[in-house]
């Protein structure tokens, strides 16, 4: 026997699509990929270094996190949650891959040179010098600690605010503030140290 | 989100010194920021989405289990525990066991970078735990004779000066207000 499905919302809210995603509409999935798949992408990249194993994360990252919506409750966004996920999934790789890492953190990125080869000459060049700094700013990243790297990470590139990043690490406002804090003062120091500011 | 920037902003006024800070994390955000990590192409997204799809889709939802497989792994789970309890029996004893203490778990207030130690009292050096725990190798402090005080100057602030304590157990620095000589 066939079920009815109630029609999902056109411009549905998060919670919306959750619903509809948790009644069966499978497309509610495709809208909350198409929202959160990047900011989702640039924490993990962040975090890991490389396009592969950051699309691996965000991957990890959605499944776990629709996979296991009773330890979301709707106590904060799906974005928090989400980023919960996806910057745990990430660091868990990076385990998983540290010897990978290291080595990329060390060596030029291939991707970021055949980028570059791509390119006119000027705009190759603009394309090393960001390739460069990016390197640098990673390299300064993988100075902090993990707890202070993952807390940078989702204020910088998850975009979100004190309290988000609080909900997202299950801390208090005022631990996050500390980590920004020591945070700040390392990357500035490293980046100072290389002539990077 | 509106009282969290009101709370901010309160406190920012009774911290000043503070602004600068702030001022220079959210620098240092838009710095990363313009350097974006390099953006996957549409069919690398095609490929994420597909296994995010067919990984979501071998679990089945609660809505997607039958009945007749439901009560089975109710029926199942009440076996193994009859059974469990029958096997168990020969251990069951009419005396009342001693209550077990409880295991105390470790309670996370911070985490161990959150943490400088500005000053401390003397007496409780020997409390102190440096590094992570267990500590490897014996902590060796300095000694009395081991410091020779070379030269030292007024706090250009306060005016206080510092001076070596070489009578404790540890030598300590203690600063102190300089009385100015009375005029005679």
């Amino acid at each position: 026997m066939a079920t009815l499905l109630a029609p999902c919302p056109h411009a549905a809210s998060d919670e919306q699509l959750l619903a509809c995603f948790a009644s069966g509409h499978r497309h509610a999935l495709d809208e909350l990929f198409r929202r959160y798949r990047q900011p989702a992408y640039r924490v993990a990249y962040r975090l890991l270094g490389n396009e592969a194993d950051a699309l691996d994360a965000v991957q990890e990252g959605f499944v776990k996190a629709l996979t296991h919506l009773h330890g979301f409750q709707g106590r904060s966004s799906f974005k928090t949650w989400l980023m919960r996920v996806v910057s745990n999934a990430a660091l868990d790789l990076g385990r998983q891959r540290s010897r990978r890492e290291a080595v990329s953190l060390d060596a030029p990125r291939s991707a970021d040179l055949s980028d570059s080869r791509l390119l006119s000459t000027d705009e190759a060049g603009r394309g090393l010098e960001r390739a460069d700094l990016r390197r640098q700013l990673d390299q300064a990243l993988s100075s902090l600690s993990e707890v202070q790297r993952q807390t940078f990470v989702l204020f910088a590139d998850g975009e979100l605010s004190y309290r988000e990043i609080a909900e997202s690490m299950q801390t208090s406002i005022g631990t996050v503030m500390s980590r920004l804090f020591y945070a700040r003062q390392k990357l500035r120091n490293f980046l100072n140290q290389r002539g990077s500011l | 989100m509106s009282l969290d920037r009101d709370n901010l902003e309160a406190w920012l006024t009774e911290h000043p010194e503070a602004k600068g800070d702030l001022a220079d994390l959210s620098d240092l955000r838009a710095l990363y920021q313009s350097v974006s990590p390099p953006v996957p192409d549409e069919a690398a997204w095609k490929v994420v989405f597909s296994r995010v799809h067919e990984s979501i889709a071998r679990v089945p939802s609660p809505r997607e289990r039958s009945p007749r497989l439901r009560w089975a792994i109710v029926g199942l789970t009440a076996a193994a525990v009859f059974a469990a309890l029958l096997l168990t029996r020969s251990l069951w004893t009419t005396s009342i066991p001693e209550p077990m203490p409880l295991a105390e778990e470790p309670f996370p207030v911070v985490e161990p970078e959150d943490v400088i130690i500005i000053a401390m009292e003397a007496r409780d050096v020997p409390a102190l735990v440096v590094a992570e725990p267990p500590v490897r190798g014996d902590l060796e402090f300095a000694r009395t004779e081991d410091i020779h005080v070379i030269r030292c100057e007024r706090c250009p602030y306060s005016g206080r000066q510092a001076r070596l304590e070489q009578e404790g157990e540890v030598p300590m620095f203690v600063t102190a207000a300089v009385v100015p000589p009375e005029d005679e």
